[in-house]
């Protein structure tokens, strides 16, 4: 037990001296959790656009009103022909244009139809579709007020509920997965590191053949990182609910012993890679291929699972942020027992004793 | 000579060649197919009280407009509560009693839709499929009841320009290239140069008569002509996996990435002078990185961002290159359409590499 202080001890120091590595360890989640939260919104206002108006009578100019009032749009040109419509997509950096017909006042007196053209730009789908919505709305806005608002009648109402998130913050979604990546930066990157820096200035050596059980070395390794990370996700969970009054309906004791699990997952994932690679370049690029990127593209917190083919949705369930993720937010957000998540706490730790078992087994063949 | 010198070191280590040929590789067959944040399957289930014709051609219409897998009909809310609170369901769509009933009687009776909002982004995109499903359909329904020759109509027709199949990877992959040039020019670049400072040969060339100029060129040329291969690499594969041609000109394509990278060249060198091991780098880059693509607009629209976010991205060199990027790659652009991005570009590479090389100055005074 005195051995295991004493490398705890030294492990504690050593993180303690580096100050700036400590300063931007606890700088990240708090940047990660602020960025996320504040500019990730599928709402688009003032989106520029051009409008090539054919017509030029009252009420084409009245339907630019109309556009313009919304407060989604913002008309950054007229052009003149098509050519010019391409020349400001390039140029002027506009994500939609209109076209207006020529006669547009006289279509919609006598013939009472009109037909405008919507030019979208879809080199970024998602844009496109948000704002050809919302130029729908305006224009059926419009149509509404021609007609002196006598619409047909309403056959049938809508209402809608957002359940666990009425008021749509995006951070419900992201902070899980923050925590999440933090734990794999902290425990798994730097567990990894330390151990290749040990190892690459040879000092792992001396530690093996010191009288301190090699048990003892690892764990010493492991527990300071795991402190570390557990401070930056109370510092996660800090900020979610007081900047972005995230509610934690579960118990927090409970919520803090889901991370510890899988804090213990991602250190003996830093574990395995440590003992797999020689010097701390390695051990960076292992780790951030292998774990980090998965755990971004595969957790489901970034990009929805059920679109991707079915070889990566198998894929994803080799890594541990997945179930960690689902584990959590079931957990913060619906407030869900024990009972409701064991299956996903087993996952985790049975992960953990494999890889544990498997990467003590190879620190000792290097003897 | 001390170029000679950096060349051997940079083509001899065999990482390199690794991440040369599979770090593009691995990030083409990877992000294409899982980074798709488009919405295409949102799970329904539907509470019918009214089990009217009307409500069950509703339904059909749901799971026919190809954006919908329904769970079918569950009896009680509770039990459609349920089924959302095992992320079985996004969405709730329930009937009242009497619906088709009480339409005809000009009730107005209300449909009420739950959505699963712990994905917010997922449940905003979702919730406008619902309604233009259920519109369409409060549009007949409307004509049939009133009397729709008096009232006059706006149409649209949709026009898709510079991406005509719609197609995501479009988007994404293009947005691919610019991260392995950022992370070549940033990331290897700190790393290697603080790795020598660890082992001390840094201070071996500073007692020699070297210019700090001379060795930083000397650095940079080497790590700039493995950046321009790793992109001609990613963007051969581009073509090859994914069919993807340049629209615009090629050589303004080359010529804009390589200012691109001088600019992240110079910040790696500037990281490099500034930290005192490689954790610390890493770290250093990792944590601008982040803050770069979150703020390039490649996964989130920038207009969505609040305006103090939008004026930090005039800081963010990647935001910039990825607009260059994408107008030639996809909208075909020539040099007056992207003389503005080029510029600033240009002068935050002058800046960085001449910071870099003040910092290096001062480090060794």
């Amino acid at each position: 037990m005195k051995e295991l202080m004493m490398i705890l001890r030294k492990e504690f120091i050593h993180i303690l001296r580096d100050r700036i590595t400590l300063l931007l360890v606890l700088a990240m989640p708090v940047m990660l959790v602020l960025l996320f939260g504040f500019t990730i919104s599928t709402e688009i206002n003032n989106a520029k656009i051009a409008v090539l108006d054919l017509s030029k009578d009252s009420q084409s100019k009245l339907f630019l009103n109309k556009i313009t009032a919304s407060g989604y749009f913002q008309i950054v040109s007229y052009p003149n022909s098509e050519t010019e419509i391409d020349h400001d997509f390039k140029n002027k950096n506009i994500k939609l244009a209109i076209i207006i017909p020529a006669n547009f006042e006289t279509k919609l007196a006598v013939d009472k139809k009109a037909t405008i053209q919507i030019i979208n730009d879809v080199s970024d789908l998602n844009v496109a579709s948000v704002l050809n919505n919302y130029m729908r709305v305006v224009i059926s806005d419009f149509v509404n007020e021609y007609n002196g608002n006598q619409s047909p009648p309403i056959p049938f109402g809508m209402s809608t509920q957002m359940a666990y998130n009425p008021q749509m913050e995006s951070v419900y979604m992201f902070v899980p997965g923050i925590i999440a990546l933090i734990m794999i930066i902290v425990t798994a990157l730097m567990t990894s590191i330390t151990l290749a820096r040990e190892k690459e200035s040879g000092t792992m050596r001396m530690l093996l053949i010191t009288p301190v059980k090699k048990v003892y070395v690892v764990i010493g390794k492991i527990i300071p990182y795991m402190v570390l990370s557990l401070i930056c996700t109370l510092l996660i969970l800090v900020i979610s609910v007081l900047v972005f009054q995230m509610p934690i309906k579960g118990s927090i004791w409970f919520l803090l012993f889901l991370c510890f699990v899988f804090m213990l997952t991602s250190a003996s994932f830093g574990l395995m890679i440590s003992a797999m690679v020689n010097t701390q370049l390695d051990a960076m690029m292992v780790t951030m291929m292998g774990l980090f990127l998965p755990t971004v593209l595969l957790s489901g917190f970034l990009f929805p699972l059920d679109n991707m083919p079915y070889f990566f949705q198998i894929l994803a369930d080799f890594f541990p942020a997945k179930w960690f993720i689902i584990a959590i937010k079931d957990v913060m957000i619906k407030g869900t027992g024990f009972l409701g998540i064991w299956k996903y706490l087993l996952i985790l730790f049975v992960m953990a004793v494999i890889l544990i078992s498997v990467s003590l087994s190879r620190i000792d063949k290097r003897e | 000579m001390l170029i000679k010198k950096e060349f051997l070191q940079v083509f001899r280590n065999p990482l390199l060649w690794k991440i040369l040929i599979i770090a593009p590789l691995a990030e083409f067959l990877l992000f294409p197919y899982t980074a798709d944040y488009e919405i295409k399957v949102l799970h329904i289930a539907f509470i019918d009280h009214d089990h009217s014709s009307t409500s069950k051609n509703m339904m059909n219409e749901f799971v026919a407009s190809g954006y919908f897998i329904s769970h079918g009909n569950v009896s009680s809310k509770k039990e459609a509560e349920h089924l959302m609170e095992q992320d079985k369901i996004d969405f709730i769509v329930e009937f009242p009693h009497d619906f088709e009933k009480r339409i005809l009687n000009r009730e107005t009776p209300n449909i009420a839709i739950t959505a699963n909002a712990i994905n917010s982004v997922k449940a905003g995109i979702g919730t406008g499929y619902v309604q233009a499903v259920l519109y369409e359909y409060l549009y007949e329904m409307g004509t049939s009841l009133g009397q729709p020759d008096e009232q006059a109509n706006v149409l649209t027709t949709n026009i898709y320009w510079f991406n005509e199949q719609m197609n995501y990877k479009n988007l994404i992959v293009p947005g691919i290239l610019v991260i392995l040039v950022t992370l070549i020019g940033a990331y290897v670049t700190a790393l290697n140069l603080v790795r020598e400072k660890e082992l001390g040969t840094i201070e071996q060339i500073n007692v020699t008569p070297i210019k700090k100029w001379q060795f930083l060129l000397g650095k940079m040329i080497p790590f700039w002509i493995l950046g321009m291969l790793e992109f001609m690499v990613g963007l051969f594969l581009m073509y090859l996996m994914f069919g993807i041609t340049v629209q615009g000109s090629l050589i303004l394509l080359l010529f804009a990435t390589g200012i691109y990278l001088l600019v992240m060249l110079g910040l790696g060198f500037f990281i490099s002078s500034v930290s005192e091991n490689q954790l610390q780098a890493m770290f250093i880059v990792f944590f601008l990185f982040i803050v770069f693509v979150l703020l390039s607009g490649l996964f989130t629209p920038i207009e969505g961002m609040p305006e103090w976010a939008q004026y930090l991205n005039y800081l963010n060199p990647m935001s910039f290159f990825m607009d260059i990027i994408k107008l030639i790659i996809l909208k075909g652009c020539n040099i007056h359409d992207i003389q503005n991005q080029m510029i600033v570009l240009s002068v935050m590479a002058v800046i960085i590499n001449t910071a870099a090389i003040a910092s290096y100055r001062e480090k060794v005074n």
